[in-house]
Parts: structure tokens; sequence; C-alpha cells
């Protein structure tokens, strides 16, 4: 009976808040809303768009990490060896993985490109040679896994009859990575250069063929060759590899794949299966919880000036309005029902800021910056933001708005009525 | 009805004390037109707020229709000036944010009455003050009279035991006042009980009784014959 009676009022409560909240919503100054739903479409922005461009920095550098190298799975051989022992025997197994959608076998090696055409005047000058990881591979394979063609920003990806083509990653050129390392790199190369490649105490000329850029400074700094180039110029008859990238079926469990390799393939003992995660090198997932930290800081700065704002919003407006309070509570009108109009006031300036913010967020900003990554040395930074992390802010914001609105109209509610009515 | 009983109220500003109200003791029987009257400082105001439970005395009780109205809680007292009382202010008081109608139906939202009955209610407390053309019209669009009537509209529309008028003719020119005395008499007519504060001893000869206050004191009370 007596939570019927509570019940009942708190209605009552709402529902007259709610009919002073409207009607003085309605009636202020349409220009001091728009600038509050401003604000707080400001401090929402904050707390979306740095964490978002951080984190999303971070995911970039995982995202070209996993696709252009690493793939889903990538295995190389164990620290004793230098390469993959009964390479096709593993390949073999590798295919009858029931989540197998492609898989790429690579040779590595050391190498040096030299560009002969141009004019040394000191040894130590930039852009004369450049030490590499030379990759030898199966172009169709290697697309197969990690659309490396795709990638190119000039010339051609290889075929399987470019046996003196190279394909060069933008780390390795001056012209295409101003700026972005204080390595060595060469200098005057574009497409239809020809370039020394030396390995150990052999070389032969090679011609550049295209030009990666995939934002992983592992890949960008690589040089890929045809694998029956690099075999004949090692002198290599086996068939065992350095790494096998393995691309799984959408959806498949990249942990389950690797058990069943490990779990298979006798040899095991030689090699090092590892899931994307698990090859990504610590720096980056670090990097990634610190930036995740950055932009959670930022964020929470944001709350607290959005925090700030209401407050101030509803206490200046509480208390130009003490003796309005004050009649009210006069007339009969609880102070609950009170405290619910001006809650309800910065609840509206809360949800009106994050649905204007979440609008521009997901119609313009996400996919502007999409089309427009921002460009770092290390990767691409896209806006990393998920339904998830927005509600989840919104709600933050909306939690933090209602405190912020109920504590002044708390403040001012409390005071005497009389002395409200009054203005003492 | 009303029973007040050695009602005391000190004011403390810094170290002084001023006593507003001394013991000051009587009743006020159900469909009564009460005046209080005196001069400026003489405590009725401060007599009114006591009796519409604004305010707290010091000493004494204020009973209203048997029940100690000094037990009740802040809370209680809102509910209960919303159940029992109509309270027309001496500017008006209306909220400006709302429009006259919107003013008039708050306490009627307050009591649970659906917004449609209680604006049908709240049009009909505005034509008896004569106001049915400015149901829309926000306070600053309304003159002095009008804003006073649709504060009178206010304070009756939920049918209030009693109606405390505090000083409701003071910031109104003699037409309007005599307006706003009119309707009084009217509601008085029909059963009202009304206590009004007033320093203009014209309307108070209106009344049905006077209670005349002086440095907190009751000093004289005088019953209008030309009233019930």
């Amino acid at each position: 009976m007596k939570l019927r009676k509570s019940l009942s009022k708190l209605k009552k409560d709402i529902k007259v808040g709610q009919f002073l909240a409207v009607r003085e919503l309605k009636r202020n100054n349409p220009w001091s809303t728009a600038l509050i739903i401003f604000v707080m479409s400001l401090t929402f922005f904050n707390m979306v768009l740095m964490g978002g461009i951080l984190i999303g920095l971070a995911d970039g550098m995982m995202n070209s990490f996993k696709t252009y190298y690493s793939s889903d799975i990538l295995i190389k051989p164990a620290s004793q060896n230098v390469s993959i022992s009964q390479s096709s025997m593993l390949d073999s197994l590798i295919k009858s993985l029931p989540s197998h959608k492609a898989s790429s076998k690579r040779y590595t090696m050391a190498a040096i490109l030299e560009n002969e055409n141009n004019v040394k005047i000191k040894d130590t000058e930039i852009g004369q040679r450049v030490s590499s990881t030379l990759v030898g591979i199966n172009p169709s394979e290697e697309d197969a896994v990690t659309g490396l063609s795709t990638q190119i920003i000039t010339g051609e990806f290889l075929n399987d009859y470019d046996t003196e083509g190279v394909v060069l990653g933008k780390g390795l050129l001056a012209e295409y990575s101003k700026g972005s390392s204080t390595e060595s790199r060469l200098e005057g190369v574009d497409i239809g250069s020809r370039l020394k490649l030396i390995i150990g105490g052999t070389s032969i000329d090679v011609t550049v063929k295209g030009i990666i850029d995939t934002g992983n400074s592992t890949v960008d700094n690589r040089i890929f060759i045809l694998e029956s180039t690099m075999r004949a110029l090692t002198n290599n008859q086996g068939l065992n590899v350095n790494e096998i990238a393995i691309l799984l079926n959408q959806g498949s469990d990249s942990k389950e794949a690797k058990g069943y390799i490990v779990d298979n393939f006798p040899y095991n003992s030689d090699i090092i299966v590892e899931t994307a995660d698990e090859t990504l090198p610590k720096a980056i997932s670090d990097m990634k919880k610190t930036f995740s930290m950055l932009g959670n800081i930022v964020g929470v700065i944001s709350l607290v000036v959005g925090a700030i704002t209401i407050f101030i919003v509803i206490f200046v407006n509480a208390i130009t309005r003490r003796k309005y309070i004050g009649i009210m509570k006069g007339i009969g009108i609880s102070a609950r029902a009170i405290e619910i109009s001006y809650v309800t006031q910065s609840l509206f300036y809360a949800l009106a800021g994050i649905l204007f913010s979440s609008f521009i967020i997901i119609w313009f900003l996400a996919p502007w910056f999409d089309l427009h990554p921002l460009k770092f040395p290390v990767s691409e930074g896209k806006l990393a933001i998920t339904t998830s992390g927005l509600i989840l802010r919104g709600l933050i914001l909306t939690v933090t708005a209602f405190i912020s609105g109920y504590v002044p109209a708390w403040m001012v509610t409390r005071q005497n009525t009389l002395d409200a009515i009054l203005g003492r | 009805m009303i029973k007040v009983n050695n009602l005391t109220k000190i004011f403390t500003i810094g170290s002084n004390t001023l006593t507003a109200l001394k013991k000051v003791s009587f009743s006020v029987s159900s469909g009564q037109f009460l005046a209080i009257t005196g001069m400026s400082g003489s405590g009725k105001s401060t007599l009114l707020y006591q009796l519409s439970l604004l305010d707290s005395p010091n000493q004494g009780t204020v009973s209203i229709e048997n029940e100690d109205t000094s037990v009740l809680t802040s809370e209680e007292r809102i509910s209960f000036r919303l159940k029992n009382f109509g309270y027309i202010f001496q500017d008006y008081a209306l909220l400006p944010m709302l429009t006259a109608k919107e003013n008039v139906m708050m306490p009627l939202l307050m009591q649970g009455i659906d917004e449609k009955v209680a604006q049908k209610k709240a049009e009909e407390a505005l034509s008896k003050v004569d106001l049915q053309d400015r149901l829309n019209n926000l306070p600053s669009q309304l003159s002095g009279g009008q804003q006073q009537r649709v504060s009178i509209a206010r304070a009756i529309v939920h049918n209030p035991k009693i109606l405390f008028a505090d000083e409701p003719t003071a910031n109104l020119d003699t037409e309007s006042s005599e307006t706003v005395l009119d309707i009084f008499l009217n509601l008085h007519k029909q059963g009202q009980t009304i206590i009004m504060v007033t320093h203009e001893s014209e309307y108070a000869k209106l009344t049905q009784r006077n209670i005349e206050l002086r440095d907190g004191s009751i000093i004289n009370e005088t019953l209008q014959k030309n009233n019930r």
C-alpha cells in the first residue's frame, strides 16, 4: 500500500517535472539552447574522436600487420632453424585445414639493392645502396593471402613470368617515403629502373616493376621477387621455405586452426605457429594499450568539462529562478517534481548533443576518415568507433548530465521556501 | 477550522532579535472572510506565513481542522498546502515560462489530475475571473490586474479549503483592486474561507472580520455588520 502510494506520487512528480521542463525548453532563448547543445556535442566529440583516432592508429597498425604480413596464421622456423623443415608436408597439412582459404610460402633472405646509375660521391651517400629483406613469392598465392596487388601505388604487381622483375616497398625509396625514416633509401628509382640485387657474393640485375604502400613498415621495407628467380639466385635446390602465411575463411577460429597444425605436424618442434595477435610485435600491442589509455584520459577530461558546463547552466538557471522555485513549493509543487524538471532539461541537452554529434560522426566523419585516413609514418589512422563504444560513451555522458542537473536543482530546492520567495 | 494558539515568531539578525509575533491566539471558522490589517512591520505578513505553513513559528501551534501542523515535515507541508490551501501573492508570483492556463493547471497536475481535465478546469477557473480570452498568454503579456486574476484562478482551481491572500491589491490600480475584491466577495458568498492581509482599511471593511496587529500583537478585532 505504502509502495503503491510512493509510486503514484513519483508518477505525479515525473509528469509535473516533465510538464515544466518541456515548457521551459520550449520558451527558452533558442540561441542559448543551441549553444548548450553545441557544448554537449563538443564534449561528446572529444570523448569519442580523440580516443577513436588514437585507437584507430593502433588498430591501423595491427590491421595492416595482419592483412599484409602475417595474415591469420604465420609459420616461421624455430629459432635454431633457418628454414621450415618438411615445408611440402606442412603445405599439404595446411591445405587440409577445414578453414583454409589461401596460403603463401615465402623464401626470405637478407639482400642489398644498389642503384648503379646514381654516381656515388661518398660511400655513405644516401640513395645508392639499401639493405633489405628479399622475399621470394608465388605472386598469385601471395596475392590471394595478402592482396598485395591492391596496394601497388605505381607500376604493376609481379606475374609468373617476371623473372627479372621486383616489387619494392615504398620504404626503400627516397621519393616515396620522404621524412618517414632516417635509414638509407634509394634515390632516383622509379618504375623501369634497373637495379643490382646482391645476395652474398652473387648479384643480378633486376627491373622495378611496381611499388607498394601497405602502411606496414615490415612489408614496406621488403623486396619481392619471384620464388623461382630467388631460388636460382641462391642456388636453393630444396623446397623448404622461411615463412608461410595462411588466410582462413571468414569467421574461422585461428586458435583452432593453429592447434590443428601443431597437433598434426610431426616436426612441430621445428616450427613456430602463431596467430595474427601472437605475431604482433609487443610494441604495437603496448602502443594500443597506451593509446586507449590516452583516449580515455582525454575522454574523462571532456566529461568533466561537460559535467561542469551542465552544472553551471542548471545552477545559474535554478539560482536565477530561486524565487519561482519557492513559489512552486508554495503552491504545492513537490521539490522532487522541480528536481525532475531540471534533470529532464539537462538530459535533453546531453541527449540532443549526443544525437547531433553521433549523426555527424556516423554519417560524415567516419566515412570521411575511411576515405582519407590520417597518414602516420608507421601506419594509417582511421576512426576506430564501434556502436557499443558510442553507446557506452553516450550512457556515461547521460549519467553525468543526470547528476550535473540533479545536484544544483537539489541544492536550490532544499532552501527554505519562504526565503526563496522573499529573496532572502 | 483554524486554531492559532500562543503563536510566537522571533527573527534573529546577527546578535539582535526581533519578536514579530507575540503569543498570538485566535481561531477562524469555516467559510469566514478574515482580514489581517496593521501598519507596515506590524507582523501581519509574518502571521500569514505561519498560518499558510510557509514558515514555522518559534513557539505556539497552528491547528487546521484539528490537525497540529507543527509536526509536519517540509515535504508534508508542501503536500498539505497543495491539498488544503490556495495562495495569492502580492506580486502575483506566476511562473514566467507558463501561459495563464498552464499556470492555473499546475496545482491540478500536482494532484495527479489528467492533463486534459486539468486544462478544462483551468479554463473554467480563468472564466470565473473573466480571463477566458487570455488563456494562452504568458504572464509578461498580461497587465498587473490580469496577472493577479490568473493568480486567483490558480489559487482556487483545486477548490482549497482556505484561500490565503497576501496584500493582493497592493500592486494594483483602484479598478483592478475592486475587481479582485469582487472576486473574493463572490468566493466568500460561495462559502470559501479567505484570510487576507491588507493595509488598506477600506478593503478590510468589506470582509467579515478584521484582526488588527501592532508590534506583533492583536490590538483590535472587529466583526463587520454588512457581512455574514
